[in-house]
């Protein structure tokens, strides 16, 4: 094919001289591309170690308010308010920790690569956590009947205020244990790579933890 | 010698501060003067076991969390290729384009 007398191609050029070598500080450990030391701790893993220091923070301060009326009380419960249900509570309290155990046993799942172990896990501790907030739900009406409310002295608002938040955030790490449901049927998760079960799961027991010391301050 | 000085110095600061330090009467501010009664009051100890607990609070946070991460670089073992805080070495690239041969 014929050429035109403007265009050229590249063998008709002249040669460019070679670039002189190129000077590069390279760190001893091999730069950005040699080998690296492990992370030692993931980021996920520091996100929700903030996450719950700033969560006991605030429980912390509901707890201060708590513990001026309590320990500031002659008498607790004030006179003519019903006591707390401590059979039911502490039943409802087993079923939380149980679903603690079904969590650890999802996490030990899929630290073994087995999905199918870790999906009845999440449903096992999902289902557990729902039968709390209903249990916690029916102990609230009952109590409401009886006559404590929010409005009935520090009493009612500091117990009301601080277990209804512990039960949000019970209702939280179920939304968040259904998530992390739906994406291990899109098999989001192995054995190499499960940070988002993990941090679900230390979230989960934080909860469980959480309510054990409420149970033993508010409840006794 | 001198980290000894260093050493020396700042505990004999430390107790020429303490031996001289002068009494002082404990301030609460005014909420808390007009709430609370006065020590025998119970809200006296409420408060006061609050805020003991609340203070408390940040100290356990910062050694659990500082603990942790502590463990966790100390289990994650020293660095594998080179020595911490090495120089960085010099090295030279040369470049290879096609045709330039």
């Amino acid at each position: 094919m014929a050429r035109s007398s403007n265009t050229a191609v590249a063998h008709d050029l002249p040669l460019e001289q070679p670039a002189p070598p190129l000077r590069v500080i390279v760190p001893r450990d091999g730069g950005p591309d040699g080998p690296r030391r492990a992370q030692p701790v993931s980021n996920a893993r520091v996100a929700i170690a903030m996450f719950l220091v700033a969560e006991t923070m605030f429980f912390a301060g509901l707890v201060g308010a708590y513990l001026v009326f309590r320990v500031g009380s002659v008498v607790w419960p004030p006179p003519g308010l019903p006591a707390l249900p401590l059979t039911v509570t502490w039943v409802n309290t087993i079923l939380l920790f149980i679903s603690g155990a079904t969590m650890v046993s999802a996490l030990r799942a899929i630290r073994r690569d087995d999905r199918r172990s870790l999906q009845r896990g999440l449903v096992a501790t999902a289902v557990l956590g729902a039968v709390f907030v209903a249990i916690q739900g029916s102990e609230w009406v009952g109590l409401v009947s009886h006559g404590l409310r929010l409005s009935s002295g520090p009493y009612g608002s500091t117990f009301y205020t601080l277990i209804g938040t512990h039960a949000v955030h019970v209702v939280g790490a179920m939304l968040w244990v259904f998530y992390v449901l739906g994406m291990t049927w899109r098999g989001a998760y192995s054995k190499a790579a499960h940070d988002g079960v993990e941090v679900c799961a230390v979230y989960w027991l934080y909860v469980c933890a959480l309510w054990g010391v409420l149970f033993a301050m508010v409840y006794h | 010698m001198g980290r000894a000085f260093l050493y020396s110095a700042t505990v004999l600061s430390l107790f020429a501060m303490l031996s001289l330090a002068g009494e002082a009467g404990a301030q609460g501010c005014a909420m808390c003067k007009t709430t609370v009664g006065g020590p025998g009051d119970p809200l006296a100890s409420g408060i006061n076991t609050s805020i003991m607990f609340m203070m408390t609070m940040p100290f356990i946070l910062f050694a659990v969390v500082g603990g942790w991460l502590t463990y966790m670089f100390w289990r994650s073992g020293p660095n594998t290729v080179g020595e911490t805080g090495s120089k960085p070495e010099l090295k030279v690239l040369t470049t290879e384009r096609e045709g330039a041969r």
